[in-house]
């Protein structure tokens, strides 16, 4: 019986409704997107590298992907092993396509520029590797033998290899040979045949491994051993067993802990994401909050007569909240529909990382579970059962009498939480701030800025009557009366504020730390690249990649240029730093010379002591990541290993890094140098002498005698792109906000359309006394802008400590770098101004009724 | 002052709905407080509306005070009302946000009355009404019939020329009725003011100084014995 009442009041006030529903369907939409792009391009890369490994139970890795090898003597020590029934060495590394090959049957031309393309090649034991992934025997083309693949230059192309290197992957187009560029020398290669990995999708070639440790300049090292162990046997106790007997820095995994280690690397942004798209939803709550509010104010003289008629009080609530529920419900089917329909049209569009960078050249698919879905079909519900609970407490807790004479704005305070739970939220807020972080994600202070925001929501009809009653009378009698309504009745004001406030002070907080964070890095940019050019080869480097490095000869070509007074060589290592923690993503080891011009430009937080013993072991500088997470601290002694021994060093201090956030460390080359045979070079960084012109200098290492491909970048260069792509990165949290600032709009155009009807009789009355259309626009447009106005006032306050939380504690927690404060007061101030008027338009459009012909008859209803 | 000729309205465009009057002829003089009778339905409230310029005739004319009145010109007839006409409503119609004091300033202040003079107009209608304790009260705090005597003295607050009150009493019991009705055409006698109140009520329309009736056939004056 009371179902049918209350669905029909659902669907007599169809228009409040569909708001509700669409605010939850957005918000549900929105995080089920994020995360459902997040979890496909992390499922894309990790089946890329189980791809690789076949179904290898186990395997050994230098740190990550791209990282430096490890002497291939190791693989005797591992098939040593009785649980050991095969392992097989593999080389990965990248190459990139020289274009300008000859006897290329298609014409350059026709080859559609796709700037720079590399071919990823593994270099395994065909036979060996077969066994593990079927895929690696591939099919030769008639004119080669299997053994033809033994030669060192033979390669296997997939498909879109042989796209990259012409003839659009047809067998008969493709052309036979072609050549890649491998530390600054020409390679040229045979295509033999053509293997397809089912999972794998980049261009990938297949080489036999000693062909590619000539080509890779490798001899003698391996990138990965994977291992097939005698059936039955626990991987992970081989895994440690074997880790005793594994050189420093190189770990034994089983697929589930590289499938973590991978995971890690993008996960504080997939998570920070994934909240940020809960705030979406977390707003969508506060409409259904602000629009149940209304519809239980409005139909109190209704309930009381229920009441009246023997309607028990926790019928009328369970009722109430089952409404919710019901609301919650559809919005959260819709809005899973929709953020599927989302997530599969931005894979498509902009790929798996949203344009961040993470996970850069991946096209995946949706990929979704429907437990997944069903979760957030049930934070839908949860949304709308707690929009409800609230009004509908306060509903039942009417005494009946009251209610049925009552007129809709009085009284209702009372569905707002009392006062003291505002305190306790946000002193609970602070409580979390105090507690560490676990887990490596700043699960504690989401918490505490949760509390913090329903904290000052609670407060916020407190807030604003006081903020009114101190505002100065205004001149004009239309805006007066404003002031009073929203002053005398806070209940349903602030419950139509809530959404503005909750997305306005997100959107502020997280205007405050992109800002904070885009101009510490740029300051950070200024000095790390302090000098006039870089050079490097290809894409060749801060993975720590040896492919692509430059050899000492291109070092000094480099260094002996006319206009060059110093050439600084840079070489990138990949080093786990802790074998015990093999999830954990290795650290790059940087060597350059150290001098103290070089020290200030890394922008060091915190040295050790000047008296320090440091024993004359060599300095090492840590960034804030490495300090975090391993503990380190300046003033300590600390060993690096590094090709298989371990060497003390000294932490000299702690610098900034926004490169590396799971670790970057700096030495000096030359103690580098005397500690390995590895001379290479991955990035140089040239200072011009004062009377150098930079164009010459720039023709000059072009046109250098030496086959490597050299990218030449200037620092100003190099600082657009790094703000340009951090900036692609953001976009995608800025389209987030926007579209929470909007449900919270649609909050106030629900309160408004909702009192539009409510006060009738009262905008009737105003009529009557000579009040004209324009001046109860006037009135609506004023009432509009001063919420407007409280919101934003509120929003910026409460946006500011979200801003410090997100700044010095969710950043320093979750990425492990810490950043100066920047407020923007300026955008601030503009972004105010335009909620003001947005919510002050939105008021008089939504309040429509209240100029109708409608409210002058509306005087005569008995109230 | 007010002059009504060959009133004809009739709800909707088409002519064929039966009109609500027809033709209907009434003059109103100075100082005089009239009593509108008839069966529900009948078109008091119509009437009121129409001469208050919120709704549109269908054909025939109304002058107030010489001054021809078209409620197509929206602007003109809201100042005209603003200025010239004071309302009482059976539900009264105060502003629960306001306190007693502001809800009676409220006219005042819409026609830019100085502070001063408002402060000094307002204490005035207060002590007539009876309410002078009650300034600071918001109307949830009232009774009906004090709800009722703050909404006389909002209507005449502002010295209009005509009162247009319909229905006054209907919400309140027959002795609070009747006190009310006492103050509103003591009210009305003290301010000068023309009137016309609409009621279903005998008693009440004893209290006018003439009654007339509006039925199918127009408006007849209403004599009691
Ligand atoms: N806005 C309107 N649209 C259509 N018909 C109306 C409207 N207002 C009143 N009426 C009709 O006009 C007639 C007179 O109504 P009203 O003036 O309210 O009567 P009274 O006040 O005498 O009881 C009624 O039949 C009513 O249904
Ligand atoms: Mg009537």
């Amino acid at each position: 019986m009371l179902a049918k009442l209350f669905l029909a009041s659902l669907r007599a006030n169809l228009g409040r409704t569909v708001l509700a529903l669409a605010g939850i369907a957005l918000g549900v939409a929105l995080g089920l997107a994020v995360h459902v792009i997040n979890q496909s391009a992390i499922g894309e890369m990790q089946q890329a590298a189980r791809t690789l490994s076949g179904d290898a139970d186990l395997s050994i890795r230098a740190g990550r992907v791209n990282a430096s090898g490890f002497d291939e003597n190791l693989l005797e020590i591992v098939a040593a092993n009785e649980r050991v029934q095969m392992a097989s060495p593999v080389i990965e590394a990248d190459a990139a396509y020289r274009k300008d090959v000859p006897n290329t049957s298609t014409g350059a031309a026709l080859q559609p520029m796709q700037g720079r393309q590399t071919i990823k090649f593994i270099g395994v034991d065909i036979f060996r590797a077969a066994l593990l992934q079927p895929g690696f025997a591939g099919e030769m083309y008639p004119s080669d033998d299997r053994f033809a693949m033994l030669r060192g230059d033979h390669v296997l192309l997939n498909q879109a290899a042989r796209a990259v290197i012409g003839g659009g992957g047809a067998d008969e187009n493709t052309p036979r040979k072609f050549s890649v560029t491998v530390g600054g020398a020409s390679h040229s290669l045979t295509v033999a045949g053509k293997a397809e990995l089912a999972g794998y999708a980049g261009p990938l070639a297949i080489i036999d491994i000693a062909g590619a440790q000539t080509l890779f300049n490798q001899l003698g090292q391996v990138s990965r051993i994977d291992i097939r162990l005698i059936p039955g046997t626990n991987s992970a106790d081989v895994a440690r067993a074997l880790a005793s007997q594994l050189p420093a820095g190189v770990t034994a995994s089983t697929p589930e802990q590289a499938d973590k280690q991978s995971a890690a690397v993008s996960r504080a942004y997939r998570i920070n994401l994934t909240v940020l798209s809960l705030v979406a939803l977390f707003t969508g709550g506060f409409l259904v909050f602000s629009t149940q509010s209304l519809s239980v104010l409005r139909r109190r003289a209704q309930f009381a007569l229920y009441r009246t008629l023997g309607v028990t009080r926790g019928e009328l609530m369970r009722a109430l909240i089952a409404e919710g529920a019901v609301l919650g419900c559809i919005g959260g089917i819709i809005g899973t529909a929709l953020g599927l329909w989302l997530a599969t049209f931005a894979l498509a569009k902009f790929g798996g990382d949203l344009g961040s960078g993470f996970f850069a050249g991946t096209a995946p698919v949706a990929q979704w579970t429907w437990p997944t879905l069903a979760f957030f079909t049930s934070l839908g519900i949860a949304a709308g059962v707690a929009g409800a609970a609230i009004p509908a407490r306060a509903a039942v807790n009417e005494a009946p009498a009251r209610a049925i004479k009552a007129s809709d704005g009085e009284g209702a305070t009372s569905a707002l939480p009392p006062t003291w739970t505002g305190f306790a939220l946000i002193v609970l807020s602070g409580v979390l701030l105090l507690l560490p972080a676990f887990d490596d994600i700043p699960w504690l202070a989401y918490l505490a800025i949760a509390a913090l925001l329903l904290g000052v929501l609670a407060l916020s009809p407190i807030a604003s009557t006081r903020i009114i009653a101190i505002i100065p009378k205004p001149k004009n009698f239309i805006a007066q009366l404003s002031l009073n309504h929203i002053e005398k009745s806070p209940g349903p004001s602030a419950a139509g504020i809530t959404g503005v406030v909750a997305s306005f002070s997100l959107m502020i907080a997280m205007l405050i730390m992109v800002v904070s964070f885009r101009s510490s890095l740029e300051q950070w940019l200024i000095g790390v690249l302090n000098q006039d050019l870089y050079v490097r080869q290809g894409n060749g480097g801060s993975g720590g990649g040896d492919s692509n490095a430059l050899n000492t000869s291109t070092g000094a070509a480099l260094q002996a240029l006319a206009g060059v007074a110093q050439a600084d060589f840079l070489r990138y290592r990949s080093i786990v730093l802790d074998s015990t923690k093999p999830e954990q993503p290795p650290v790059t080891l940087i060597t350059r010379p150290l001098r103290e011009n070089v020290l200030q430009s890394l922008s060091v937080l915190k040295r050790a002591a000047a008296d320090t013993n440091r024993d004359k072991l060599p300095d090492i500088w840590i960034s804030e990541a490495v300090a975090d997470l391993y503990g380190y601290t300046p003033g300590q002694t600390i060993s690096l290993p590094l090709d298989g021994t371990t060497h003390p060093v000294f932490v000299a201090g702690i610098w900034r890094d926004y490169a590396r956030s799971f670790g970057a460390m700096v030495i000096d080359r030359e103690v580098y140098l005397k500690w390995t045979a590895d001379d290479k070079i991955n990035d140089v960084s040239l200072k011009l002498s004062t009377d150098a012109n930079k164009a010459n200098v720039i023709a000059a290492v072009r046109n250098l005698p030496i086959e490597a491909k050299l990218d030449i970048a200037d620092a100003a260069e190099i600082r657009k792109f790094s703000l340009q792509a951090f900036d692609r990165s953001f976009a995608v949290t800025y389209a987030l906000e926007i579209a929470a600032i909007f449900v919270g709009l649609a909050g106030i155009s629900a309160t408004f359309s909702a009192q539009a009807w409510s006060r009738r009789r009262e905008f009737g009355m105003l009529r009557h006394l000579g009040v004209s259309r324009r001046e109860i626009a006037t009135l609506l447009g004023a009432e509009g802008a001063l919420l407007g106005a409280l919101g934003a006032g509120i929003g910026l306050l409460l946006g500011m400590a979200i801003a410090l939380i997100l700044i010095f504690v969710v950043n320093r927690e979750s990425f492990h770098w810490s950043m100066e404060l920047h407020i923007p007061w300026v955008t601030m101030a503009v972004l105010s101004v335009a909620l003001v008027v947005l919510t002050s338009i939105s008021a008089v459009l939504s309040g429509k009724f209240a100029m109708s012909k409608q409210v002058i008859a509306a005087v005569k209803e008995d109230a | 002052m007010l002059e009504i000729r060959t009133l004809t309205k009739r709800f909707g465009d088409t002519p064929s709905t039966a009109p609500v009057f027809e033709n209907l002829d009434f003059v109103l003089n100075t100082g005089e407080y009239c009593a509108l009778m008839g069966e529900s339905g009948a078109g008091k409230s119509t009437l009121l509306n129409i001469i208050a310029g919120l709704e549109p005739t269908t054909s025939g004319t109304i002058t107030l005070e010489g001054q021809a009145l078209d409620a197509n010109i929206d602007d003109a007839v809201t100042l005209f009302r603003r200025e010239k006409l004071g309302f009482i409503f059976q539900a009264f119609h105060l502003l629960p946000y306001l306190n007693v004091f502001e809800n009676i300033a409220l006219p005042l202040r819409l026609n830019r009355w100085t502070e001063e003079k408002i402060s000094a107009r307002v204490t005035e209608m207060l002590a007539s009404v009876g309410l002078g304790d009650k300034r600071a009260s918001l109307p949830r705090e009232l009774s009906g019939g004090e709800m009722q005597r703050v909404a006389i003295a909002r209507a005449l607050a502002h010295r209009p020329r005509l009162l247009l009150a319909d229905e006054p009493t209907g919400n309140l019991d027959p002795d609070t009725a009747l006190q009310v009705l006492e103050l509103l055409r003591s009210e009305i006698r003290r301010n000068n003011t023309t009137a016309i109140i609409v009621t279903h009520s005998e008693i009440a329309a004893r209290t006018a100084d003439r009654a007339v009736m509006l039925t199918r056939a127009g408006l007849k004056p209403r004599l009691f014995s």
